[in-house]
């Protein structure tokens, strides 16, 4: 399946279920969220849907509307537990938990040090590996004179993220197990 | 941290590796725990990097989902306004939520165009455009109409449907906030807002904008600046936009009421409120319309100078003191003579005696000379010709030259349009408004039609025409730079049409008005000169009457006193002869008193005149002023004048008069009377008012009583009072002419009294009736 009809059908897929959203977002306030914070869990929750289907490796046992409130309940749990140190976990969500989940929230805040970079490296970085363009398409879309160029100014990009993400993330929390 | 080992990975993980490198990468990989360390860090951020992507795609169909919650939300707003003003935003709602849209395929789109706006960061909105006439409205009221057919796709017409994509930064903060430039090379431009509009096929191509139909933008503002320009944006190297070929924008007029408006000539309506006349708009409308009396025509020209010039002498069809007018063209060509000798004759004939042969045959056909008038054109004879040649069919609608003459802007056209038919047209708005001031100046019709009949072009370039039909005033209107109303609106061709027949129609009532009040007047002048006619024959009549009656009486009178019997006469040797009834003759004739002798009998005998005189106090306040004498012994009357007020007669000694004194103005009659008198200076006397009836009983009962038989006088009464009524008429007319003559100079800039003929011939016919006096 090609990339673009494959980004097609993710966002058909995807704008189905934001229409879901007032469901979660009532079912959130009612666990004590804010507005605003609903929103930012169900976007989180959408992001790790569609990257865990992604994964070959993945089953999807369960409806995706169900999928999504279970993972906002626990991302929920998780924020609030950041903030209110008293919080205790229920048991069921404890059990949800698992490496993966603990992956997506690492990758999460390694996403800050991605938004810090300059613009143009994170639409070059974008284009390439979450669009998947060729260098050729992405060099005439950013206006750089050849693929060369653009390839050169990628590993320049990685370069500077690897940096951003060393200075701005404790070692313990950049390892990987 | 080595940007080569940064390399490295990551060619590693494209596996553009030969199997060489990577073998030797592997190893490393093994051993090294840094590189390890960096490998793994580096595909972390290669994840990461894949989910901040997708996390700008899931912000992306957030964006969307609210925008659409939004257009929801306004959708219901709009509705509600459109009911109130313009029921196209009805069609954007339809379009954007009722009809089902297979948007799921359009939300890649969307998306895709959403990523790569022309305004980087600014939210846009999206439009979709069905091939339909649409219209819409932008979050900051910027209004965008695209009639069908508006875009192309690889210069062919697009008949799919088109997705706008519209950006808009009209207020300085949202600019600002989102970097805009607002340079023109290196200068600083004021900015009222920018925007981007692209319009996008289903499948993701840009389509151009039809030249031909073209989108139609309008962009609120806080205020109409002069000067204010669209400007082209063009991004440079660095992403900044600079803004190049400025195109003066147009402004969008705001249809006023027809009601609130007013296309009068300037100084109409302050002149009649001075002048205290009625304010509502049917009167004033009608007067106006009144006015449209003048040279519509030529052979309105020649109706007009035939009559003020020609008809005293000259009549169409027959002969009179001049030779008959009709056909005389003809005549003269016949003869072999020029159309420039004729006219020449016309204005001087005596230059042409010398020339033709034909002009002298003319000269003497009556012992009248006849009038030269140096001051007409060749066009004005012309005309007068033509009329004269083709009487009772006055084309009035023929729009000719006018020789010149005065022209105006017809009242009949600017009633026309000045109609609530055309509400929400260019001409019902202020500055239309302001334009028909000038147009009305212009004196030139042809100027108002090229505004009322183009209403679907801008106004400016109306503007432009008419500047360039030779009216440079023009130009500081062109310069406004006014746009169109409406361009598409459907009944604009049927205005049109209903210019054209209502201008017919008020014209041809407004000269039917004109006609039948002429035919009124006509038969009022015939009626008068037929009762001026009889009343002449009918005094010559009376005064030999009463001449004979009175001989009759002075002769009987001097028979008496001579001793009656036969009457001799004789002639003594070189003296005239003188018979005793020439005596008495010549004593009557003269009003004198006379002494006659009998040459046979020496007798004498007297006839006796005693002075009678009397003035009338403040006799310039009458404009006619008669005494009627009515003697005791004679039937007939007698009807004296009166020199500056000043009665001056004889009275015969033989009889007892009664005297009535009649005075007339347009107040109406005065009248004093006297009975029993043979003699006297009554000194000055006043005269009453009195009423029609009053002063025809009184004289009436003076004329019964004095004698068994008197001359009737009942038809002197009717001329009298005909007179008078006569004299109101011709002052309601002169007062009439000079009212229109007033407001004509008020309507019409380009009239003048100077050139204005119809004034001074009723003045004329006004003078005459002022001298007329018996």
């Amino acid at each position: 399946m090609n990339w673009s009809v494959k980004s097609k059908e993710q966002e058909k897929e995807l704008r189905n279920l934001y229409k879901k959203f007032p469901d979660i977002k009532k079912f959130l306030l009612s666990l004590g969220c804010g507005t605003d914070t609903a929103e930012d869990i169900f976007q989180e929750a959408l992001i790790i849907y569609c990257r865990k289907k992604s994964n070959p490796d993945f089953h999807l046992h369960t409806e995706p509307f169900f999928y999504l409130k279970s993972t906002c309940k626990l991302l929920w749990y998780n924020e609030s537990r950041k903030t209110k140190n008293t919080f205790e976990l229920p048991r069921e969500v404890s059990d949800i938990q698992d490496d993966w989940f603990e992956k997506e929230l690492r990758l999460k805040t390694l996403e800050n040090a991605i938004n810090l970079i300059g613009k143009k490296c994170r639409e070059i970085l974008h284009l390439f590996y979450g669009k998947g363009w060729s260098m050729t398409d992405i060099a005439y879309k950013v206006g750089l004179r050849n693929d060369k160029v653009v390839k050169a100014q990628k590993y320049r990009c990685i370069q500077e993220a690897k940096k951003l993400v060393i200075q701005l993330t404790p070692s313990e929390d950049r390892l990987t197990h | 941290m080595k940007a080569e080992n940064t390399k490295r990975i990551d060619r590693y993980l494209r596996g553009e590796m030969d199997e060489k490198d990577q073998l030797n990468f592997e190893q490393e990989l093994l051993t090294d725990k840094t590189l390890q360390q960096e490998f793994e860090l580096q595909k972390d951020i290669e994840e990461t990097i894949k989910r901040n992507h997708l996390r700008t795609v899931v912000k992306q169909i957030a964006k969307r989902y609210h925008f659409n919650r939004k257009l929801y939300y306004t959708g219901i707003i709009l509705v509600v306004s459109a009911l109130l003003t313009l029921a196209g935003l009805f069609t954007w709602k339809m379009l954007n939520r009722t009809t089902p849209l297979n948007e799921s395929e359009l939300i890649s789109l969307y998306n895709e165009l959403e990523r790569t706006p022309l305004i980087e960061h600014l939210e846009g909105e999206f439009f979709i455009w069905e091939n339909t006439d649409t219209l819409v409205l932008s979050k900051s009221g910027v209004l965008l109409s695209m009639p069908k057919s508006s875009f192309l796709l690889n210069g062919e017409a697009y008949s799919g449907k088109a997705i706008i994509q519209w950006q808009e930064a009209l207020d300085g903060p949202t600019m600002v906030k989102n970097g805009l430039s607002t340079v023109a090379d290196t200068n600083l431009l004021e900015t009222q807002g920018m925007f981007s509009f692209r319009a996008y096929s289903t499948e993701g191509e840009l389509l151009d904008i039809n030249p031909a139909t073209g989108v139609y933008v309008q962009v609120p503002v806080e205020e109409h600046k002069a000067g204010m320009q669209l400007y082209d944006g063009v991004k440079n190297e660095e992403g900044i936009i600079n803004w190049v070929n400025p195109e003066p924008l147009m402004k969008i007029p705001v249809p006023v009421n027809m009601d609130q408006l007013d296309f009068y000539p300037e100084g109409y309506e302050d002149t009649l409120n001075n002048m205290k006349l009625r304010k509502d708009r049917t009167y004033r409308d009608s007067l106006y319309l009144a006015m449209e009396s003048g040279y519509t025509s030529n052979v309105d020209l020649g109706k007009d100078l035939f009559e003020s010039k020609c008809q005293s002498c000259h009549r169409i069809g027959e002969n009179s003191t001049g030779p008959d007018l009709r056909f005389v063209r003809n005549k003269w060509m016949r003869a072999g003579e020029t159309k420039e000798m004729l006219y020449q004759f016309v204005r001087d004939w005596s230059e042409t005696i010398d020339q033709s042969a034909y002009a002298r045959t003319k000269i003497y056909w009556s012992p009248t000379a006849m009038t030269k008038f140096p001051e007409l054109t060749n066009c004005e004879i012309e005309s007068v010709l033509e009329y004269v040649d083709d009487r009772g069919n006055v084309d009035v609608a023929k729009e000719k030259e006018n020789c010149g003459h005065f022209d105006f802007i017809f009242p009949s056209k600017v009633l026309s349009f000045w109609n609530t038919k055309f509400n929400t047209t260019l001409l019902a708005t202020r500055e239309f408004e302001r334009r028909m001031q000038s147009i009305h100046e212009t004196c030139d019709n042809r100027v108002l039609d090229v505004y009322v009949k183009n209403l679907h072009l801008p106004l400016t370039e109306l503007d432009k025409r008419a500047k360039e039909m030779g009216y440079p005033e023009f130009a500081q209107f062109e310069a406004e730079y006014v746009g169109a109303i409406n361009p598409n609106n459907p009944h604009l061709q049927g205005l049109r049409k209903f210019y054209e027949q209502n201008t017919n129609k008020l014209r041809k009532h407004a000269q039917s008005l004109k006609r039948k009040e002429l035919e009124r007047r006509d038969k009022w002048d015939q009626e008068m000169a037929e009762a001026r006619i009889t009343e002449k024959d009918r005094t010559n009549a009376r005064e030999a009457q009463a001449f004979s009656e009175e001989y009759d009486l002075n002769y009987k009178h001097v028979v008496k006193q001579l001793g009656g019997g036969t009457v001799g006469f004789v002639i003594y040797g070189n003296s005239p002869v003188k018979n005793i009834d020439r005596q008495v003759y010549e004593a009557t004739l003269a009003r004198k008193t006379t002494t006659i002798v009998d040459p046979i009998t020496g007798k004498t005998a007297q006839i006796t005149y005693n002075g009678f005189t009397f003035e009338v106090e403040d006799h310039r306040s009458y404009d006619r002023l008669y005494a009627y004498l009515f003697p005791s012994k004679i039937n007939s009357y007698q009807r004296i004048t009166a020199t500056n007020g000043k009665f001056d007669y004889a009275l015969n000694d033989y009889m007892l008069y009664d005297v009535a004194v009649i005075g007339i103005n347009k107040k109406g009659y005065f009248y004093y009377q006297k009975t029993k008198l043979n003699s006297g200076h009554l000194g000055t006397v006043l005269l009453d008012k009195v009423s029609e009836e009053k002063l025809d009983a009184s004289i009436r009962q003076l004329n019964k009583m004095r004698m068994k038989k008197p001359m009737p006088i009942k038809d002197e009464l009717k001329w009298l009072f005909k007179e008078q009524a006569n004299y109101i008429e011709q002052e309601k007319r002169l007062q009439q002419t000079l009212f229109e003559r007033k407001i004509k100079e008020i309507l019409f800039p380009c009239f003048s009294p100077l050139t204005d003929s119809i004034p001074s011939a009723i003045q004329e016919e006004y003078g005459d009736m002022l001298r007329f006096n018996f």
